[in-house]
């Protein structure tokens, strides 16, 4: 697993979303430890268990992933992007991060804001 | 097996042939549709509104074998289930029957992109679990083919239950056959369908039902896009987001949408001025023809004024609408709008609206009309609201006039002596982009204002397709600028008429009798009169005469009884006449004000003798009428105002009630009376 997706996304998603990683009753210190460890951490089943996914705001520029959860509770525009083809199981790739997400999903691009963006959790992939 | 569990009905058809076919072509945004339909249908179609709606519908007749049929193209949408705008939920609603007054298709012709195929058979298994009979068009197949792609037909045919046609709307190929489809399928033979029907269902069983009906119809999707061969073209998407690296940044794509913008601005406002100068021109030569026919009498005056000159004034905007239109389709069909909407979310956010509401704005610099017009791409309707009623703030070309006269009054006060001379260009240069920031600022603040008091809300969140680029089609940009053209001749042009008219006739009427002029004339004017009736001047009386008739008319006494009101601005009843006839349309200040300054209509042509003359009236105590206090409020006035009957009647189309057009009209009347008031008052107190 690439260091990328772990201390930097984790600490970001911390800071503007936290009740996943608060269900999990994860603390920072927790994170950082997971983070610097992580590569040697690759086979244990912290990384394949939901604490893996990120908001779709955390992958850097070319990151891809796996949208695990899109609920459309969340934000009213996110049944917009399942009608778009986004949508759980679907394969995603970050063609640019920013305030306005720019995202290649099933050959189809896809611009969004960052405010309906952060509610894709997404699982990256290397 | 690739299938889900489409809920699959048998096509039933209650058509029966004694009356045309009703076929809706569906479709996602971007596949096409629009392009097709002109195809279609050419020149034939018809654009109406949804009955009780804005949204637009366009309709056609087509001959599809012996058949009639009437084509309707519905709005653009992802899901027939999920619809989440206004115009995909009509777009649903019309497809299911469920809009009143809109009769349910008979039958569909779904469109689907062949460059991307999973993603429309979305929307295509959707309307084939509705059990309408319908033809699928795969549309793009030129350049899917280019690409490499290929598509098993057979494949997708089973699928789907369905004909495919290959077809492209760019270049015309498989039109004929998609009509031979429409007509063998949809108003066909029963039989062949019933038995086809009979077969989906046989083949179509549940595999995999789980809880999300997204997912398990975008994997059908996918499989059925895979299974007829499709192949994701690498190349095409590289080439997009290479584009896209520079058309999408944060930085760089701002400067090249401000050179996009620029080079709109530059025809707008360039060669539009050709055929407005030729439309100027007819409507002049009409004028003195009908002048010529029907001589000096009232009749005269009511077919020169107020019907030619109605009319003129409102074809006069065409050449900017029409190529407005042009450009925007251009750059909508190459997919670059939806860039430009993506880089400018961000700053229009400020002011509390999307991306896509800047454009308009921006268009709005040359002409409120198609700028509104143009709102149609803001999906939500608060924001859509706001930009339309902010719109009419920003300083359109019809100010300019008002503007040069201004900076003209004020140079020669400010620095008598050469005309040209550099300080008074840059004087005028100063007020003129003052008066611009002015506009600008307003609108940002009164989009603000609305959006947290009578349209309260947030501004929707940018969720928007990037499409590949793609060449544009000219022939879908002049059949746009067509059917815009038609809509604004038609729809405006006879509320616009009617309110000339009506201006025309308070300017007019009630007449002053010439044997009268003596009697209502001031005495310096009476001995003028005398003076020029003894050298036979014929001439300068009668400037004398439509000086008094301005007066004596019902606008003219409406500017007298509303001087009151206007005097905290500066104004005397000479300039409230010229302002009471610029709410139709504010150019008309320039020319109302030389007729009340006894140079005439003509007279305002030459800026310098309308400076001079202007310049020198005075008020009753003896001061100058346009002193700097009075100019700069009536330049704030009419940078704020709404005057301009052409754009009510616009803003009244396009949200579908007068309400909106009087808000409009109310807030910015007041905003310019306060505004003007304050520069006054101020300046006054400077001076």
């Amino acid at each position: 697993m690439p260091t990328r997706f772990t201390a930097h996304g984790f600490v970001f998603n911390a800071k503007k979303k936290p009740p996943l990683l608060l269900q999990l009753n994860l603390t920072m210190p927790t994170i950082l430890q997971m983070s610097s460890a992580n590569n040697a951490m690759t086979s244990l089943s912290v990384n394949r268990t939901p604490s893996t996914s990120v908001a779709l705001t955390d992958l850097p520029a070319g990151g891809t992933g796996v949208v695990v959860k899109i609920d459309e509770a969340d934000h009213a525009m996110l049944i917009r992007l399942k009608t778009m083809g986004m949508h759980e199981g679907r394969a995603v790739r970050v063609v640019r991060p920013g305030s306005r997400v720019i995202v290649s999903c099933g050959g189809t691009r896809i611009g969004l804001s960052a405010e309906v963006a952060r509610h894709v959790l997404v699982t990256p992939t290397p | 097996m690739t299938t889900i569990s489409l809920d699959v009905q048998q096509p039933q058809r209650k058509w029966n042939g004694n009356r045309p076919l009703r076929v809706a072509l569906v479709g996602n945004p971007n596949c096409g549709k629009t392009t097709l339909f002109n195809r279609l249908t050419g020149l034939r179609a018809k654009t109406s509104n949804f009955p009780g709606t804005t949204i637009e519908t366009r309709a056609g007749k087509i001959k599809a074998g012996e058949h009639e049929i009437n084509l309707v193209d519905l709005p653009g949408l992802y899901s027939t289930e999920f619809a989440g705008q206004s115009e995909e939920m009509l777009a649903a609603d019309a497809l299911h029957g469920r809009v009143p007054n809109i009769e349910k298709p008979d039958a569909v012709v779904v469109i689907v992109d062949a460059t991307c195929l999973s993603r429309h058979l979305y929307l295509a298994s959707e309307v084939r679990e509705m059990g309408v009979p319908m033809v699928v068009a795969l549309n793009m197949i030129d350049e899917a083919r280019k690409h490499g792609t290929t598509i098993c037909l057979e494949t997708l045919g089973k699928e789907l239950d369905a004909t495919i046609v290959p077809v492209s709307g760019r270049t015309g190929e498989g039109i004929d056959a998609l009509r031979g489809a429409i007509a063998e399928d949809l108003a066909g033979d029963e039989s062949v369908h019933s038995e086809r029907a009979t077969a989906m269902s046989e083949r179509i069983a549940c595999t995999s039902c789980t809880s999300c009906p997204h997912t398990n119809r975008h994997t059908w999707a996918c499989g059925v896009g895979e299974a007829a061969g499709q192949t994701v073209s690498d190349e095409v998407e590289k080439r997009t987001e290479a584009v896209d690296q520079v058309l999408t940044h944060p930085l760089l794509g701002l400067i090249a949408f401000a050179g996009i913008m620029y080079g709109l601005f530059f025809l707008i406002f360039k060669a539009a001025t050709y055929p407005m100068d030729w439309i100027d021109a007819g409507f002049g030569w009409l004028g003195d023809q009908a002048a010529g026919v029907l001589g000096d009498s009232l009749f005269a005056s009511f077919v020169v004024d107020g019907l030619i000159g109605g009319l003129g004034g409102v074809v006069i905007f065409l050449p900017q609408i029409l190529i407005l239109f042009f450009v925007l389709t251009l750059l909508e069909d190459t997919g670059y709008l939806a860039r430009a909407a993506l880089v400018m979310d961000r700053i229009m956010n400020w002011v509390g609206l999307p991306g896509k509401a800047f454009i308009p704005m921006l268009s709005a610099h040359a002409c409120a009309i198609p700028a509104i017009m143009s709102t149609k791409v803001i999906e939500s309707r608060r924001d859509r609201l706001i930009t339309i009623l902010v719109i009419p703030l920003m300083t359109c070309s019809a100010r300019l006039p008002v503007y040069a006269m201004v900076a003209a009054m004020a140079g020669a006060i400010l620095y008598p002596g050469e005309a040209e001379s550099l300080e008074r260009v840059l004087l005028g240069a100063a007020l003129f982009f003052c008066a611009y920031t002015l506009g600008i600022l307003a609108a940002m603040g009164a989009s603000l204002v609305l959006g947290k008091t009578i349209l309260k809300g947030k501004p929707q969140e940018l969720v928007i397709e990037l499409p590949p680029y793609r060449w544009p089609s000219l022939r879908v940009a002049f059949l746009t600028i067509w059917d815009r053209g038609i809509v604004f001749l038609k729809q405006a042009g006879t509320v616009i008429l009617v309110l000339s008219i009506i201006i025309w006739a308070a300017m007019t009427f009630p007449q002053l009798p010439e044997d009268k002029l003596a009697d209502v004339a001031k005495p310096e004017s009476v001995v003028l009169i005398e003076q020029y009736q003894a050298e036979g001047n014929q001439e300068e009386i009668d400037l004398l005469y439509s000086r008094y008739a301005t007066e004596y008319s019902a606008g003219g006494r409406l500017g007298k009884l509303v001087e009151p009101i206007f005097a905290p601005l500066g104004f005397d009843w000479r300039i409230d006449i010229g302002v009471v006839a610029s709410f139709a349309a504010r150019e008309v200040v320039v020319s109302t004000l030389a007729i009340t300054a006894g140079i005439g209509e003509d007279g305002a042509e030459d800026e310098g003798l309308l400076a001079s003359t202007l310049g020198s009236m005075t008020r009753p105590d003896g001061s100058k009428l346009f002193d700097i206090p009075t100019l700069l409020s009536l330049l704030v006035f009419f940078v704020l105002a709404m005057q301009c009957l052409p754009t009510q009647a616009v803003t009244k189309r396009e949200t579908g009630s007068w309400k909106w057009a009087i808000l409009q009209f109310g807030y910015m009347t007041v905003l310019a009376y306060v505004a003007a008031l304050i520069t006054y008052q101020v300046a006054s107190a400077l001076v």
